[in-house]
């Protein structure tokens, strides 16, 4: 999976999750956005589901080890998950 | 013969191949319900009833104090069964004995066991409930969780554990339709009891105000309670099923 593709299956996942949580769709979300609730709208419990919802798409978790904590935007989960992917392949 | 109720569940119950275990998984099929359960050994009665219900009921090796292996059951049931819709958390160990002198690997194998291996089942389970953002989790504390009883602080302190995780899981879950309740049952009729001494025996029965011991069926009635629409508002709570002797 190229890192663009990896980007959309994220971002997707993303507005999948504030659509069902807020019942509104076509949230703006980029690359850049950030995490915080105010930015992007998603509580704990939504990040959690985003979270839940990749591993099915895509075969892996990072969070099992890696930390939440230090993660500012989109980008960074990205980042994350590729060097998930790239470890498991 | 078995009544299928209006929604047939498929239930997951941890520890159900004896005790009250094994009655709440006879009662959840009795009721029409689509049982599917764990424990480290298959025994006899399980095995039995397993062949008597072939198609409602289900048996797998697993240990909660392996959680390398709940995974992997719980994607077992799943292929069989379809998606978990309620999961019981019923599987603990006692060890009793006067903490000042009880061997550290017992205590740690309590605490591993009922409540870490426990909240380890309910992650896994619960991961895919709220993605389909409905789900219905109980838990079977005990009286133990609630009042001092001695010889069983570790086992007590799962207990009360466990009820402190069924509320806050109760709100981190209720966004998503997943309710979590528990159910603490007092003295039951079963095996354990028939190691009580008659004297221990009366005296407890003495201070329950219904004046009796629980039956399984007291406690199986709760859970299908709890399973069901009727408890549809109901959250983040501890039932407890004592004949009033904590009151």
């Amino acid at each position: 999976m190229t890192r663009a593709e990896l980007e959309q299956r994220i971002i997707a996942a993303i507005k999948s999750t504030i659509a069902e949580s807020t019942g509104k769709a076509g949230a703006a979300v980029t690359i850049d956005s950030k995490l915080d609730r105010g930015s992007i709208g998603l509580d704990s419990l939504g990040w959690a589901t985003v979270i839940v919802r990749l591993e099915a798409e895509l075969g892996a978790d990072p969070f099992r080890t890696e930390s939440t904590r230090g993660l500012q935007t989109v980008s960074d989960i990205v980042d994350l998950y590729q060097k998930t992917l790239e470890t498991q392949s | 013969m078995t009544s299928i109720p209006d929604k047939s569940s498929v239930v997951l119950v941890s520890g159900g191949s004896r005790g009250l275990g094994l009655e709440i998984v006879r009662a959840l099929v009795d009721a029409g319900h689509r049982v599917a359960t764990f424990s480290r050994q298959l025994t006899a009665e399980l095995d039995e009833f397993i062949g008597q219900h072939s198609d409602l009921v289900s048996f797998r090796v697993g240990d909660l104090a392996d959680p390398d292996s709940l995974e992997g059951v719980v994607r077992d049931i799943e292929v069989q069964f379809g998606p978990i819709d309620v999961l019981i958390n019923n599987a603990a160990v006692a060890r009793d004995g006067i903490l000042s002198v009880m061997r550290p690997q017992d205590i740690e194998e309590v605490i591993r066991i009922n409540l870490t291996g426990t909240l380890l089942l309910t992650r896994s389970v619960t991961r895919k409930m709220m993605l389909r953002r409905r789900g219905n989790v109980i838990n079977i504390s005990s009286i133990v969780g609630i009042r001092g009883y001695r010889g069983l602080a570790s086992y007590s302190a799962t207990k009360a554990g466990l009820d402190a995780a069924t509320r806050a899981l109760a709100r981190e879950l209720g966004e998503v339709n997943i309710r979590v309740n528990s159910v603490a049952p007092g003295y039951l009729e079963t095996n354990m009891s028939e190691s009580l001494d008659p004297e221990h025996r009366q005296q407890i029965v003495r201070r329950t105000p219904l004046g009796r011991l629980g039956t399984p069926g007291d406690i199986t009635g709760a859970i299908l309670f709890l399973m069901s629409d009727q408890a549809a508002f109901i959250t983040g709570q501890s039932l407890v099923i004592d004949g009033g002797i904590t009151c």
